[in-house]
């Protein structure tokens, strides 16, 4: 088998069931599964064999069946290692982006038929089939492309992608027509500014993530407090159902508990944590620590503080809603505007709770215009942003560089080609000759 | 003279495409006839003096290590050299000379007489053909030429017009003789021809200039030359002067630019937009009240002076006066006006990547009839052709070079896969491969291709190894580590590491390396050593550079080497685009890489292609 890049990619629907298959495929599928399971057990050809699989700081993320088949008698005659992991996006997802991370790429659409054809897996007949599927497919996505671009995800990457090759433009004009130093310092502040500006969009598109994965994968709302604030009764009160045990025992919920609602026609997973607090108790400090990954991992936090229990601060974790309970057990209370008053007990407010984040929901909406949802999409920004981040490092320095900030700039644009189709050196070359003054 | 009746190759035109192209095959050991309507303007340097510059300069030493002579009749008939871009990045290091056009004419006729190659003065207007295959050349005068092959460079002779103004004059140069009848036979063959347009500035009488009010430009005081085989290098250092316009002569230009033939619509032709006429930028640049103009002698001491910039097709009076406006110009006469010249070409889609027409065995094009402009994309154009005529004449494989390997590789592949609609002129934004392509690494890129197509003499042969072998010890005497003793106070390391390990950091070069210049191969001149140098340190900074494009070089390497079946119908390809089908059947691509690099082709398209490639 020739030395072959690894490709990764789901191979079941995208969504809730109950197995979801990945599929990875080269030479370093194996080394792959390896490293993602840290362990030394060696996967027989065409077995099963039951693993832990860990991602980002090695924490474990699932148990996982992972089946080997050997090349060349493989799908696409390299190396394929299959994942059947349990059916939910955040755990296929975290294991694709963890492969990745060991050295794997995002397949192409069709890249593994295309391999499995390469390979000569498939025959005529079928790859005839093939042709014609790939290209109707392709089709297809063209129209969807066209279709997005008024104003949404493609729209904003064409704007990024157009600012990229004009910041492009006034570095191969120093490279390639202007002779002298004049307008060299003038032109390295101008595409600075320009990276810079870039920088922002692309986080901005970014940031958006969380929202485009809330719309097809749901939202995932953390409720946190110190023991007692009364976290569960506002649960089982959002919920409508006694979902969390409560008492007036401080500490009651020592796991967390999670249950499904539907916030503003978005999916969302409410998680009921253990209280914070100062604990030598084993099983509650394990509980804590939970909390804490679940607050980690929301995109919401539910502050909650109460007459006995004081506000935890979490505003540097995430979005974060700002709960005083209990406000039947006491009078007088001098309300803070950022703070939303309520008594879970007496269902009381929770009317304003739920427009609080309705609202967070629609402001994430409005300041992004359009959502990026896939991870291959997430994936081509990220490598963009890096690439601009070092960029701008190159012309930062006492040691300016033009020839290497314009490679980076190159590998940005070209982190976007997926979306936008090849950019040629004469785009650029183009921009060049209209943009500036050429000739001698 | 009485010349064979059969020639392994013929060349037509004596330009720097058919000069080099003639002298290495000749070299190589073919019969060799060049055809030129004038034996005395053999290597004319019909525009600008000088050769080089950014990208070009580095095409020149490559032009070098492949057997060529334009780096050496540029040394040796150079009259001031400056390394352009040495504050911008390493790897687009240029040197470019202001150059002697009288002596590089001299230098190439020198050249043409000590070498077997026979020269005839005469006007080809057509070719012959036998089976598909070239057979020979017919003169003006009827008398029928056979060769074997046939290497055509008519730069802008083909159909040429001259435009000044409104006044239209039938010339391939100033004051030279068009080239009529060719492009007409070409076609009846098959061969799609087209219009492009190029100018050029006046030449002002040096005495006519008030020079206290010019500024002085001189070029560096440590020059590097082109070649790897000149030895000390102590070039003459004349200087060049510039000078500004003003807005006053830009009022003069806008008021009569609709005089200039190119905003008239009198030429259709699509002109260079890299090399903008005086009027295009004043009207384009509206709010700029200057642009600057460079003055460079023709020749040393010549009376002839070439204003770089001002390009311009604009009607000689006017061009007098508004250059009449500008400080140090108010007296200012010609000896020529500035013009601008249409002329047909044939877009090289028509052409393999070997230069050999797809349709015409041993037909080859090269030079400026291919749609490029520039000296130095002709010559290189020239030698390729003149290498693969001798390969097509003894049945042997050619040299194709790809784009990793040298600018030249990707000036012929994008000359064969995109069509080009203005003149193509070397960019180095141009080269994907950019960090590679460095002018002092260019022995390390194609010396292997000189020696298996031997394109050199012994000795410049035994030169080349001589660099490698200069560039191996300086790497080697790397792997020692320094220890913190060694390396000046100022800089500071607080370990030993290996020397390699400490030239990575930006603020370190490889002068800091206290051992590293005493490893010198004494017998290369001084200043070789120090471009070797140079590049060992480029290679060991940019490193992790080199190996992402070498990453992205080995991924696409399987695509490269994929070739298409000739004549292939790609209308019969079941899942193909139109669109696809369209520009595939136009450019006819040879390889599947080739196929992937034409505008507008998806990555789907050439998944497809692959798909129906291996049933």
């Amino acid at each position: 088998m020739n030395d072959v890049d690894t490709i990764v990619a789901l191979s079941t629907p995208y969504g809730h069931s109950s197995v979801s298959i990945i599929r990875i495929s080269g030479s370093g599928a194996i080394d792959i599964a390896k490293r993602i399971t840290k362990t030394k057990v060696i996967l027989i050809d065409k077995k099963a064999t039951l693993l832990s699989v860990f991602v980002e700081k090695d924490k474990k993320i699932d148990n996982a069946l992972f089946t080997y088949f050997k090349n060349p008698k493989s799908y696409t005659g390299e190396d394929i290692v299959e994942v059947s992991c349990h059916g939910n996006p955040v755990i296929s997802n975290s294991i694709i982006n963890r492969v990745c991370e060991l050295g794997g790429r995002l397949a192409d659409p069709g890249e593994f038929t295309k391999r499995a054809f390469l390979n000569g897996k498939i025959d005529l007949a079928q790859a005839e089939a093939i042709g014609g599927l790939i290209s109707a497919k392709s089709e297809e996505a063209a129209l969807h492309q066209m279709k997005n671009l008024s104003g949404t995800v493609s729209g904003r990457i064409k704007k990024i992608h157009e600012k990229l090759i004009n910041t492009l433009s006034i570095l191969e004009f120093e490279l390639d027509i202007s002779e002298s130093e004049t307008q060299l310092s003038k032109n390295v502040i101008n595409a600075l500014m320009s990276i810079k500006n870039i920088i922002l969009g692309v986080k901005d598109l970014l940031s958006s993530y969380s929202l485009g994965v809330a719309y097809t994968q749901g939202l995932r709302i953390a409720i946190a407090g110190e023991p007692n604030a009364g976290k569960s009764t506002l649960m089982n009160r959002l919920v409508k159902s006694d979902r969390s045990i409560t008492s007036a025992v401080s500490g009651t919920t020592r796991d967390t508990i999670t249950s499904e609602l539907i916030i503003a026609g978005i999916p969302t997973t409410l998680v009921d944590t253990a209280g914070i607090t100062e604990t030598s108790n084993k099983i509650e400090k394990e509980g804590i620590s939970r909390a804490y990954a679940e607050i980690k991992r929301a995109d919401i936090v539910i502050s909650i503080a109460s007459p006995d229990t004081h506000p935890v601060d979490f505003s540097e974790v995430k979005t974060v809603i700002n709960v005083y309970n209990k406000t039947d057990s006491v009078s007088g209370v001098l309300e803070e505007s950022n703070t939303i008053y309520i008594s879970a007990l007496k269902n009381q407010g929770l009317d304003l709770l739920l427009k609080k984040i309705k609202e967070i929901i629609s402001l994430k909406k409005t300041t992004s215009g359009a959502a990026i949802n896939t991870l291959r999409q997430k994936k081509a920004l990220d490598t963009c942003l890096t690439s601009l981040s070092l960029a701008q490092g190159l012309l930062k320095t006492g040691f300016i560089n033009i020839e290497l900030a314009a490679f980076e700039l190159k590998s940005a644009i070209s982190s976007l080609d997926g979306f936008l189709g090849k950019t040629t050196t004469d785009d650029v070359l183009d921009k060049v000759f209209s943009g500036f003054c050429v000739g001698k | 003279m009485k010349r064979s009746n059969f020639w392994d190759v013929v060349v037509v035109g004596g330009g720097h495409a058919g000069v080099e192209a003639a002298l290495i095959s000749s070299f190589k050991g073919c019969t060799v006839l060049l055809i030129t309507m004038d034996i005395k303007a053999l290597g004319r340097m019909s525009c600008n003096p000088a050769i080089g510059g950014l990208a070009k300069g580095q095409m020149v030493r490559e032009i070098d290590v492949l057997g060529g002579k334009m780096a050496s009749f540029a040394d040796l008939s150079g009259i001031q050299f400056k390394t352009l871009n040495k504050s911008k990045g390493r790897a687009v290091w240029s040197p470019r000379a202001q150059v002697d056009k009288r002596a590089y004419e001299k230098e190439v006729s020198l050249s043409m007489e000590n070498s077997p190659v026979s020269v005839f003065k005469g006007e080809v207007v057509s070719v012959s053909i036998e089976k598909s295959c070239i057979s020979g050349v017919v003169l003006r005068s009827g008398e029928e030429i056979k060769a074997h092959s046939v290497i055509v460079t008519s730069g802008t002779f083909l159909s040429g017009i001259i435009h000044i103004g409104e006044r239209k004059i039938l010339a391939g140069r100033m004051g030279e003789e068009r080239s009529e009848g060719l492009t007409e036979s070409l076609c009846s063959l098959g061969f799609r021809s087209g219009r492009l347009k190029t100018g050029t500035p006046p030449r002002l009488d040096k005495k006519s200039i008030d020079w206290s009010k010019t500024s002085l430009e001189l070029g560096d005081k440590d020059p590097v030359p082109f070649s790897y085989f000149t030895g000390d290098f102590k070039p003459r250092n004349v200087p060049c002067h510039s000078i500004n316009t003003n807005v006053k002569a830009h009022e003069i230009i806008q008021e009569n630019n609709h005089l200039s033939p190119m905003f008239s619509g009198d030429i259709g032709g699509m002109g260079p937009r890299y090399c903008p006429s005086i009027e295009d930028k004043v009207h384009r640049f509206i709010d700029r009240d200057s642009h600057g103009l460079f003055l460079e002698p023709e020749w040393e001491n010549s009376d002839q002076i070439y204003l770089n910039g001002f390009s311009t097709s604009l009607p000689e009076k006017i061009q007098i006066k508004a250059l009449k406006e500008i400080p140090g110009f108010g007296e200012v006469s010609f000896f020529r006006p500035g013009y601008a010249i249409e002329y047909d070409f044939f877009p090289p889609s028509q052409l393999k990547n070997t230069l050999e027409t797809k349709d015409v065995g041993g037909l080859f094009f090269a030079g400026q009839m291919n749609g490029t402009s520039g000296y130095e994309e002709a010559a290189a154009q020239g030698l390729i052709s003149g290498i693969n005529a001798v390969s097509y004449v003894r049945e042997e494989e050619p040299l194709v070079l790809d784009r990793s390997t040298s600018y030249i590789g990707v000036m012929i592949d994008d000359l064969v896969t995109k069509d080009t609609l203005e003149p193509y002129r070397m960019f180095t934004s141009r080269a994907e491969y950019r960090l590679m392509l460095r002018i002092s690494n260019t022995c390390d890129r194609l010396k292997e291709f000189s020696s298996n197509f031997s394109l050199l003499g012994e000795t410049r042969l035994e030169v080349l190894n001589q660099v490698m072998v200069q560039k191996s010890l300086f790497l080697n005497s790397l792997k020692t580590s320094i220890k913190p003793e060694e390396v000046s106070t100022v800089l500071k390391i607080k370990h030993s590491l290996p020397a390699r390990e400490l030239i990575k950091r930006p603020e370190f070069s490889i002068s800091d390396i206290p051992w590293v210049v005493s490893k010198r191969v004494e017998i290369l001149p001084l200043w070789l050593q120090r471009d070797i140098l140079f590049d060992v340190e480029s290679e060991i900074k940019y490193e992790g550079y080199i190996k992402r494009h070498l990453k992205e070089i080995s991924r696409i390497k399987s695509h490269e080497e994929t070739l298409l079946p000739r004549d292939y119908n790609f209308s019969s390809i079941l899942g193909l685009s139109k669109e696809a089908i369209e520009k595939f059947s136009l450019v006819r691509p040879e390889t599947l890489g080739q196929a992937s690099r034409i505008s507008g082709i998806k990555p789907s398209d050439i998944t497809v292609l692959m798909i129906n490639l291996f049933n």
